[in-house]
């Protein structure tokens, strides 16, 4: 099961965390498993920062929670978008394009 | 979830933390089932999977910003039972530290209630105290009040005693003369009536008084129906206009009534006659600077308004404005802040004594912490809790110190000398409480900083091996503890010194000799009604006649009577002028007494005052015949030098001739202060005399206390309406004039003992402490071949270095500091060789003695147990 691991800065988690929540409210346990099947199985996170920071974005206001009948029948917390947090997602989503441009051109220059 | 939701419900969000993550455990569980596991395996993989539980629920924890509350909360817990748990070590912290915050809140309850809380009138710190210059007369108090633009004055003379009649026994009262101004200065409104009014300040108004509130509640009982009554005072009776509130205590706590201050400007004894102090309150705006500029400018405009008064040319220099406070407090300052001070040192000494005890305390933790360190405690966290565990126990201490400082507070003020002003402002405000509580904060992180830097930093791997706990000793603990209690034996140095040097100063001044024979002499104060000794003369006749019953009484050897007697009060100083010297009319200067005394012809063999020229008075000095008066020897000195004053004629302010001659020169009697020289004091027969001869002194052989009852018998037998008050004896009332000075002495006294135990139990403790740690290092000389007095000097050579460089390093401070006290001392140099070398040798012997104990216990170990010893 523990297959390759794609390690991922604390920074770049957050930031995928408020994109899978901008769809629509998710459990801690959905959200690692939508971001291994959308990624297609390359980013696998590493459950022991998952939940802590979760928790951190939820201090910071950027996401809010509330326990809810799941699937399961059993009651379980759901993570949701706050604006400010749908705000905070486009900052780094920016932030991100500008930084994948600027790589690209280094590699690019090297050619 | 706002932070107080998160602090109250913390049992809430653990149990949903816990739920969340094994609610993720379930699913991955689940899944694994789904795609084929076991249900064994499933679980085990999404165990493995999921990583530590318990660490994370840590970061979960810690990305909630009131975590460092929670863990405090977790680090007091655990502090608390810690203390529980070391019951020894706790109680000797606490025992000390609760003893030193109680002292420590209590003097200082009395440095607030005496030198810093404001006076209790509006805006106190625009009140002044006015010295015009010169001495004060009521002609300049009114010329400044028209014309001062900085401020409002008012006059007052405190002092003033009447004899209260009535239904009541007959009581001698104190109280105070005052203008009209001088409440509207102060600003406090009156509880019940008014203050007085112009008119009634005028010569020849109807008499009237305002009370204080504690003889409202004495005599009227606090009846509201109070104002309209009148009161007898010295058989006038004055109308009762005003009731003054609780707090209002001027000039002094004893002043039981106001009557007004009547100037008469055409009578030019009642200007420039007799002193009256004037206060001020600065007129919005204003700042003291000014004000002192303007009075300090009026000088010259008094000379211009009284031309025909030539004053001489030091008249003005002195003239000054001063923040009331100041003025009212100023003598006890000093004593005060000395006595905050040196127990402000007792408490550093007792920190110094616990953080010892914790950082040797702390060397035995080493073990505890190092494991809390590998289960994941940074070095902040540890530290964090070892400096709450300290900040416990020093808020234990302060708040049970608090509760023994305000239970005890009226009993220490009860101890007070009687002199010391504001007396009835201490107690346990705000700002003591909060005094208290910053003492035990900054307590707490004085001695629980070190302890607790020195264990977080200390590295985990050594400390978890065996041979780590004794070779663990730091040498920078070790060097750490020695320079701290040095450091202490030095403070306790520099306190002994300071002690042993105000006791020899109380020493020196109470075996001053006073000038009078102070065994078996009894004083008492006797005033006749005014109704049944209407004029002088007879006043006289009854003085007379109790002395001559008194003198018939079994145990009484002499009496006389007179106006005043030597710290007994009653002291009227005064001027007068020398026949053949320029005018002091003119010149407005005038010789000065330091007390006039009309005495009965006996006084000076009664008092066993020595005659040193001339002739004392006789039973012939009376009214009709030459007025003669004696003088002081230092009075002679001062205005006649080496020549004899014998013949020479003086005479009062505004009284026509005849001259009165002076006759005899007397011995010097220190009359007001034992640390004065001797007073200058003008004698004048009593039958020569029309003031109010009130005092009684009586040379006895029998018991004090026999006797007082007997004389109230007899003035009751001569006047029933006369009350008689204030009997002591001569040496009650020396000891009550040296009240101050004793009670400084004696509190640094026990301050300093205090001091020097801790000292040396902290010496005491370094070395046991060393001893123990060194226990195998003791066994390994000892098999090689040292002695036992090896051992014992090695010892005791480090406990004596130790106290010597704390000796040495105390005495220079003691060098710098004692000049401070120059001021309290009397007939003491601040740097007295023979109290330095002493209290030098005195602490290096209980030094040695402190180390000695441990030292022997060294010396006696056995080297087999010792080279086995962990």
């Amino acid at each position: 099961m523990a297959s390759s691991r794609f390690p991922i800065p604390q920074g770049t988690l957050d930031m995928l965390i408020l994109q899978i929540l901008s769809l629509e409210p998710v459990h801690g346990y959905g959200i690692a498993q939508r971001l291994q099947q959308v990624s297609r199985e390359v980013v696998q996170v590493n459950q022991g920062s998952l939940y802590p920071a979760l928790h951190r974005l939820e201090q910071k206001g950027w996401l809010s929670s509330t326990w809810r009948q799941s699937e399961t029948g059993r009651e379980a917390k759901f993570y949701s978008l706050t604006r400010a947090g749908k705000k905070q997602l486009a900052v780094e989503k920016e932030s991100w394009k500008r930084l994948a441009v600027a790589v690209r051109l280094i590699f690019d220059e090297g050619k | 979830m706002t932070w107080w939701q998160r602090l109250l419900g913390r049992k809430r969000i653990e149990a949903q933390l816990d739920a969340e993550l094994s609610d993720h455990i379930e699913r991955q569980v689940a899944d694994y089932i789904r795609a084929g596991m076991s249900e064994a395996d499933a679980r085990r993989e999404a165990q493995l999977l999921f990583g530590g539980v318990e660490r994370m629920k840590e970061e979960c924890r810690d990305a909630r910003p009131t975590r460092w509350v929670e863990d405090t909360f977790q680090d007091v817990r655990y502090a608390l039972r810690q203390l529980r748990r070391q019951a020894g070590f706790s109680t000797v912290a606490l025992l000390t530290l609760v003893i030193g915050i109680a002292a420590n809140t209590t003097i200082f309850a009395l440095v607030n209630g005496v030198l810093l809380r404001p006076l209790p009138y509006p805006e106190p710190d625009r009140l002044v105290d006015v010295r015009l210059g010169g001495y004060q007369p009521p002609a300049q108090f009114l010329a400044f009040r028209e014309r001062a633009r900085t401020l409002r004055i008012g006059a007052y003379r405190d002092g003033r005693e009447l004899t209260l009649t009535g239904p009541h026994e007959p009581v001698r009262l104190r109280g105070a003369l005052a203008t009209a101004g001088l409440f509207s200065v102060l600003g406090t409104r009156p509880a019940l009536g008014r203050t007085f009014r112009d008119e009634e300040v005028r010569p020849g108004a109807n008499p009237v008084v305002i009370l204080s509130h504690r003889l409202w509640r004495q005599r009227f009982g606090g009846d509201a129906d109070v104002l309209g009554r009148s009161l007898v005072l010295d058989s006038v009776p004055r109308l009762i206009v005003g009731v003054m509130p609780a707090e209002f205590r001027f000039p002094d706590s004893n002043t039981a009534f106001w009557m007004p201050l009547t100037i008469d400007p055409s009578d030019s004894g009642d200007l420039w006659g007799i002193n009256a102090w004037t206060i001020g309150r600065l007129r919005s705006g204003v700042r003291l600077e000014q004000a002192r500029a303007e009075v300090r400018a009026f000088t010259p405009i008094l000379r211009e308004l009284f031309p025909s008064q030539a004053f001489a040319p030091t008249w003005g220099r002195a003239a000054d404005v001063v923040p009331l406070q100041e003025q009212l407090v100023g003598d006890i300052r000093r004593t005060m802040l000395v006595l905050l001070a040196a127990i402000g040192s007792v408490m550093l000494i007792v920190c110094v004594n616990v953080a010892n005890l914790l950082l040797t305390r702390g060397m035995a933790r080493h073990r505890e912490l190092a494991i809390r360190g590998a289960l994941g405690a940074g070095r902040g966290r540890l530290f964090r809790q070892l400096l709450v565990e300290s900040l416990t126990l020093s808020l234990l201490a302060g708040i049970l110190g608090a509760a023994l400082a305000f239970a005890s507070l009226q009993s220490v003020v009860s101890l007070l000398p009687a002199d010391v002003p504001r007396v009835d402002e201490i107690r346990m405000d705000t700002a003591v409480l909060g005094y208290a509580l910053g003492l035990s904060l900054l307590t707490g992180l004085l001695f629980g900083l070190l302890p607790a830097l020195r264990a977080s930093v200390s590295s985990v791997g050594a400390a978890l091996s065996q041979a780590g706990r004794s070779m663990m000793t730091g040498r920078m603990e070790r060097r750490v503890s020695d320079v701290l209690a040095g450091a202490e034996y030095a403070l306790a140095l520099v306190l002994v010194i300071g002690a042993v040097l105000l006791m020899k100063s109380f020493w020196n001044l109470s075996r001053v000799d006073p000038g009078f024979r102070a065994d078996r002499l009894i004083s008492a104060t006797v005033v006749p009604s005014e109704l049944e000794y209407p004029d002088a003369q007879a006043r006289r006749q009854f003085a007379e006649q109790l002395v001559t019953r008194l003198r018939q009484l079994p145990g009484v050897d002499t009496a006389a009577f007179a106006t005043t007697i030597p710290f007994g009060g009653g002291v009227a100083s005064g001027v007068f002028a020398i026949e053949g010297r320029p005018d002091p009319a003119t010149t407005g200067v005038w010789s000065q007494t330091d007390t006039f005394a009309h005495v009965s012809p006996e006084y000076l063999r009664v008092l066993g005052i020595p005659l040193l020229a001339g002739r004392a008075f006789t039973d012939a000095d009376k009214e009709g015949t030459q007025l003669v008066a004696l003088v002081s020897r230092s009075l002679a000195e001062e205005y006649w030098g080496d020549a004899s004053p014998l013949g020479a004629r003086i005479k009062n302010p505004g009284q026509d001739p005849p001259w009165i001659t002076i006759v005899g020169v007397v011995g010097d009697v220190r009359w007001i202060n034992l640390a004065d020289e001797g007073s200058a004091v003008l004698y004048r027969p009593a039958a020569q005399s029309s003031w109010a001869l009130t005092r009684v002194v009586a040379r006895i052989t029998g018991d004090p206390a026999l006797l007082a009852r007997d004389l109230r018998g007899i003035v009751a037998s001569v006047d029933k309406d006369a009350p008689v008050s204030d009997i002591r004896t001569a040496h009650e009332l020396l000891a009550e004039s040296v009240a101050q000075p004793r009670f400084t002495a004696t509190v640094l006294a026990v301050f300093a003992a205090v001091a020097l135990f801790l000292g040396a139990i902290g010496i005491y403790g370094v070395m046991a402490y060393a001893v123990t740690r060194r226990t195998q290092e003791i066994g390994v000389r000892v098999a090689l071949g040292a002695s036992r007095r090896d051992v014992l000097r090695q010892f005791l050579g480090r406990g004596l270095g130790l106290a010597g460089a704390g000796i040495t390093v105390g005495l220079c401070g003691a060098l710098l500091v004692t000049r401070a006290l120059s001021s309290l001392l009397f007939g003491v140099e601040p740097v007295d060789a023979a109290v330095f070398v002493g209290v030098g040798f005195t602490l290096a012997a209980v030094g040695l003695l402190a180390s000695y104990l441990p030292a022997r216990r060294a010396a006696l170990l056995n080297p087999v147990e010792a080279l086995r010893t962990d």
